[in-house]
């Protein structure tokens, strides 16, 4: 008894262990917001330069939640002339050197944050890294602008890469964006310069983009995807591009299968559906490789077609047999299938499925491959 | 259970002797402990899930026993079930992590139970069975750090499977060991900031219980 009841017990608790729910995706939207703590990401700033607050909410101190996006924004009456918030999400433009106070609001809680500095600083350093890059062509490049303003002792660093004004020189070399990321055209060196100016003062900062010759980037395989049924082939093609997009038409590939009982592939890139399953398709050149995915259907069921559902006695009926395989692949078979009907006497039936009645009545015909069949009646009239 | 007890035993000395147990109507009390499975719940926001802790479930049933009176079905009972079952809310889980809850989960069931018996030379009797009904899911008054989280009840299609082992006491009463798996499908809820949710409810049961002969 005891050794039953155990046994119970133990059915039970890996019962109530199988189907574990998914890891939630809804926040906890339940708890109440009870204090919201702003923070910064720089502690000061120089005036012409932008900061990014965050405000994150305390819900009943049971956990705490990054709220910048929910929660309203503003800068306090008589700030208005040094901080200004440019989005709704916590983005604020230092416009004047002074001191703000800042509030974030959500369901009726308040967090402030005090003296938030927007420094007259002047700038004395404007730094652009990396200080040199060298790029294939095509390819970009991330450059970041850094400030110094002031003085020691009260002297500060900013990032200033979305502060700064970008400029590639000669622009037939490279492109740069104004967020810092430059865009190699032409092979050749170019000049990467980053300006800052504000009321206070203006700096700039240079750096060196070398771009060189394109490289070998990727190859790509076309299809990208392909559905075979068992016994047909495929031609795939190769293609090599280099780092600014041109094709290496001088590129030989080498082509294998992941697994050649599904499919095999030639050296020339013909792939031959061998049985259900799936295999990637690999083009190999010096520089690297792409790939394919290939699969291969599983014959699902037959449908067999005919222009008309009777036949007269000596009459003849061309029957058509259809392949249904998985992926959504169909194909005539007709001549790959065993044909049969019954009764046997009521009609012939040839190879490439022929009909031609001998007995009046109805006939069922089969087509039948890898153990899967299809049915259709002919009625045989006089 | 003590009172499930009394009452089974009370009813033994009440029923005639005379009424030896050959089939015929049939009365079950029983109670024990009711696990409920982990559940997900989905509603437009996403989705958050609840784990209860083990609770307890008591029922009672009234059924006839066909016993051998009909060889051409076979040796067994059919039954009309009431049940309640509780689990307490152990803790809410939410993208942002789990949080200790309150309140309860309880699911007030009838059910119309089909079982099957194996009477061999053993003095237990074994059976298997099925059952299907309605249930009432009701989240009473569930909270999460002391904020409202769902407070409502639906009412759904439930169905069961049992099995145990009955042991003859006396020629009318039985002792009866069974575990119940019980699913209701799939209730919706409305949750205390008026969204709707499609919830879940399965519990696994382990009761004990007197059933008697009329």
């Amino acid at each position: 008894m005891k050794r039953l009841i155990g046994a119970i017990w133990i059915l039970m608790l890996l019962l109530a262990g199988c189907g574990d729910p998914d890891d939630p995706t809804r926040e906890n939207d339940f708890v109440l917001l009870t204090a919201i703590t702003i923070q910064s990401v720089n502690p000061q700033i120089a005036a012409g330069t932008s900061n990014q607050f965050f405000a994150i909410g305390n819900f009943s101190g049971e956990f705490t939640r990054d709220i910048t996006d929910a929660a309203t924004w503003q800068v306090a009456a008589g700030n208005e002339g040094v901080l200004q918030f440019t989005d709704t999400a916590g983005l604020a433009n230092g416009k004047a050197a002074g001191l703000a106070d800042i509030t974030a609001s959500l369901n009726g809680i308040s967090g402030a944050l005090t003296g938030f500095v927007v420094s007259d600083a002047i700038i004395q350093q404007l730094t652009v890294t990396p200080a040199t890059a060298s790029v294939a062509k095509g390819r970009r490049q991330q450059f970041n602008a850094q400030g110094l303003f002031g003085l020691p002792p009260d002297s500060f660093t900013q990032d200033l890469t979305g502060s700064v004004t970008w400029e590639a020189t000669p622009s037939g070399v490279a492109t740069i964006n104004a967020a810092g990321l430059a865009q190699s055209v032409a092979v050749g060196d170019a000049d990467i310069n980053a300006t800052f100016a504000n009321t206070y003062g203006t700096k700039s900062g240079t750096a060196g983009f070398a771009v060189t010759p394109a490289v070998f980037d990727r190859v790509e395989v076309s299809p990208a995807t392909v559905t075979l049924p068992p016994g047909e082939t495929h031609p795939f093609t190769a293609t090599a591009f280099m780092s600014d997009d041109t094709e290496q038409t001088s590129a030989t590939f080498t082509w294998s299968s992941s697994d050649t009982g599904v499919a095999t592939i030639s050296a020339t890139g013909v792939a031959t559906a061998v049985a259900a399953g799936s295999t990637n398709i690999t083009a190999s050149t010096g520089g690297g490789s792409g790939a394919a995915a290939l699969t291969v259907g599983t014959l699902q069921s037959i449908e067999i077609s005919a222009a008309s559902n009777t036949v007269q006695i000596g009459g003849e009926l061309q029957l058509i047999a259809t392949g249904k395989y998985s992926g959504n692949v169909s194909r005539v078979i007709t001549s790959q299938v065993n044909w049969n009907r019954v009764p046997t006497n009521a009609a012939t039936i040839d190879a490439n499925g022929l009909f031609k009645g001998s007995l009046t009545g109805p006939v069922t015909v089969t087509a039948t491959l890898n153990g899967i069949s299809g049915t259709k009646e002919i009625t045989v009239t006089q | 259970m003590k009172y499930i007890l009394l009452a089974g035993c009370l009813l033994a000395l009440l029923a005639p002797a005379a009424f030896a147990a050959e089939g015929g109507f049939y009365l079950t009390l029983h109670g024990g402990a009711a696990m409920v499975d982990d559940v997900e719940n989905d509603s437009d926001d996403g989705t958050f899930n609840f784990s209860f802790d083990p609770g307890w479930q008591a029922g009672a049933a009234l059924g006839y026993d066909l016993r051998d009176a009909y060889p051409n079905i076979g040796s067994g009972r059919v039954e009309m079930e009431f049940n309640w079952r509780q689990n307490e809310l152990d803790e809410a889980d939410f993208k942002s992590g789990d949080i200790a809850g309150s309140g309860s989960i309880t699911a007030a069931s009838v059910m119309f139970n089909t079982i099957g018996e194996y009477r061999g030379n053993l003095p237990w009797i074994t059976y298997v069975g099925l059952g299907a009904g309605a249930t009432r899911i009701t989240l009473d008054d569930l909270r999460v750090a002391d904020s409202s989280l769902a407070d409502d009840d639906d009412i759904v299609f439930a169905w069961q499977v049992l099995a145990g082992v009955a042991r003859q006491l006396t020629p009318r009463l039985y002792l009866d060991l069974g575990y119940r798996y019980f699913a209701a499908l799939d209730p919706e809820f409305t949750d205390a900031n008026g969204e709707d949710f499609e919830s879940e409810y399965v519990t696994h049961n382990l009761t004990l219980g007197l059933r008697m002969d009329f």
